[in-house]
């Protein structure tokens, strides 16, 4: 089996290097990539997806030829039916991840544990068979997964260009700030608003009265003393027990981190704000909590895309 | 020639008949002239007066429609109409009977503006009242024929009792919080003609909402205003803020 590996660079935007035999090449994710499914090179003739060991046709997730290893009951079956969640690097068996010294996150195949890494002589630490990149995901159209670096869960998929998943976003474009608040829009399927949050800059470190950090965050249901029946946020940077909600009000001071919600907006307000919570309350009611992600993009306009330098 | 001298005669009484029903008729016509000069003068005064009863009519009838209209006001839904049409028409015309009973249609206590303005939860419905929404500007309007002790008279009896919710509730506090930074004396003087547990209410809802370390500021800005009007009440407001900090101690 070849050593082949897959990286996800830890950089301001989305990079992915696949390199062969020690001779490294990576290239910004575009739409135009030559890369494919899971950083593989598509086949110009087949127009299929080239894994070292085998084709893949990624619509119909099947292998074109038989598994070498016979890992799974038919030797078509790509990724275990589960090509969101499982990767493989080359056809063969779905392995690890480890972050090497520079903190690129690389897959390899003979990885499955942190002695793996000592026994080939590689350099860094034992990740996990997923990861997830927090600032891949504003390249919008890579092919790839991202996964959730702390917990291996998968956040999303993207396949020639087209995002596949089972998840529901509620996508928040921060817009405008001042010193007091920072304001943007958001769309949670078919309901669209405005919300409020603390003045930047982003920050991870509790009780500073600073806005979160833009990234993608884990969601649960939350029913605390004061609030019930609203959204939780939390991911790998801001945890859980932080109680980092969605929910009604309308100044900066109602809020410590919390993202406020409107359907209306003026300089540091935002109003009718229990109606538009009510309007979200609605919309995930019947979607299972789990299945939504929070992302929140820094759309300022005079800083550009928000990740890139 | 007595003929002659008779048909002269009558011929002179006859002309001067003529002569004297010409003078009746002259005067007549004067005093025709004069009486209806008179008369137009009459009947100008007597419009003038007609008109001037008209217009004070008009006056008595306009206040007793709104009195009256006050009168009809039994539902909510009566008192958002009235409250949306006065506020309007003063708005449209800065007339002083508009704003009073625009004032005067005011809630007069937490529980009337809640239902107004605010909204009510419960369980998966939310009751929402019929100025809930878009209605700011009323909670916003600066009085201008009405006395300010009466203004603030009536925002802190809506205080009292008050606990916060979103939106008009939290507009409303946001406007009491500016104004007592603006006016304390005024407000501490009204404050003092009320018992020490409305004034404690008043202080509870002043600084009622979520995460009340953020009123921090405006905390410090009350005392400092507090040391120099009347120190007495510090101690209400302190015991006040804590209570509002204890409520917000959980999410």
């Amino acid at each position: 089996m070849g050593c082949q590996q897959l990286t996800y660079k830890k950089a301001n935007f989305l990079k992915v290097v696949h390199s062969k035999n020690d001779k490294t090449t990576s290239k910004n994710v575009l739409s135009s990539y030559r890369y494919s499914f899971q950083g593989q090179e598509k086949d110009a003739e087949t127009g299929k997806v080239a894994f070292e060991l085998r084709l893949y046709d990624p619509r119909i997730n099947r292998w074109l030829t038989t598994d070498p290893y016979r890992q799974y009951n038919s030797p078509y079956m790509a990724m275990g039916n589960n090509p969101i969640s499982q990767i493989d690097p080359d056809g063969g068996k779905a392995d690890d991840w480890y972050k090497d010294s520079d903190g690129n996150y690389t897959y390899d195949s003979r990885v499955n544990s942190q002695a793996d890494l000592a026994t080939y002589g590689l350099d860094g630490t034992y990740v996990g068979d997923t990861f997830y990149d927090f600032n891949a995901l504003q390249s919008g159209d890579a092919f790839g997964n991202l996964f959730d670096l702390t917990n291996g869960s998968l956040v999303t998929s993207f396949l020639d260009g087209i995002e596949i998943s089972n998840k529901t976003y509620f996508d928040i474009y921060r817009d405008t700030q001042t010193s007091n608040s920072t304001t943007g829009t958001f769309t949670f399927g078919d309901v669209t608003g405005f919300t409020l949050e603390r003045p930047g800059p982003d920050t991870t470190t509790p009780n500073m009265r600073l806005r979160i950090p833009a990234g993608v965050y884990n969601v649960s249901l939350h029913n605390g003393s004061s609030y019930k029946n609203v959204l939780k946020l939390s991911n790998s940077q801001v945890a859980a027990s932080r109680a980092i909600l969605i929910h009604n009000g309308n100044y900066p001071k109602n809020t410590d981190g919390c993202i406020l919600v409107g359907c209306s907006r003026s300089t540091d307000f935002v109003g009718s704000s229990v109606k538009k919570l009510n309007d979200i309350r609605a919309a995930f009611k019947d979607i299972d909590i789990k299945n939504i992600r929070v992302r929140v993009h820094n759309n300022f306009p005079h800083r550009g895309f928000p990740f890139l330098d | 020639m007595r003929h002659i001298i008779i048909f002269i005669s009558l011929i002179l009484l006859f002309s001067c008949k003529i002569e004297s029903k010409k003078e009746v008729e002259k005067s007549t016509q004067k005093i025709i002239n004069e009486t209806s000069k008179i008369d137009d003068t009459i009947n100008r005064d007597i419009e003038k007066k007609k008109e001037k009863k008209n217009n004070i009519d008009e006056l008595n009838q306009r206040e007793l429609d709104y009195s009256l209209k006050i009168e009809k006001v039994k539902t909510q839904k009566d008192s958002v109409l009235f409250l949306k049409h006065y506020f309007n028409q003063f708005k449209k015309e800065n007339d002083s009977l508009s704003e009073i009973f625009f004032f005067k249609m005011f809630p007069d206590n937490f529980k009337e503006f809640k239902v107004i303005y605010g909204y009510e939860e419960n369980h998966e419905n939310t009751t929402y009242g019929g100025l809930y929404e878009n209605y700011e500007q009323i909670i916003d309007y600066k009085p201008e024929y009405i006395k300010e002790q009466h203004y603030i008279l009536k925002l802190i009896n809506i205080s009292i009792n008050g606990v916060w919710q979103s939106d008009n509730v939290s507009h409303l506090q946001n406007r009491i919080n500016k104004l007592f930074i603006q006016n304390s004396n005024l407000f501490v003087e009204i404050l003092k003609m009320k018992d020490e547990s409305e004034v404690e209410s008043f202080w509870f809802f002043f600084f009622d909402g979520p995460h009340p370390e953020n009123q921090k500021e405006l905390y410090g800005k009350v005392l400092s205003k507090l040391t120099k009007v009347d120190e007495t009440m510090t101690p209400i407001v302190k015991r006040a803020y804590a209570k509002v900090k204890e409520d917000w101690a959980e999410h």
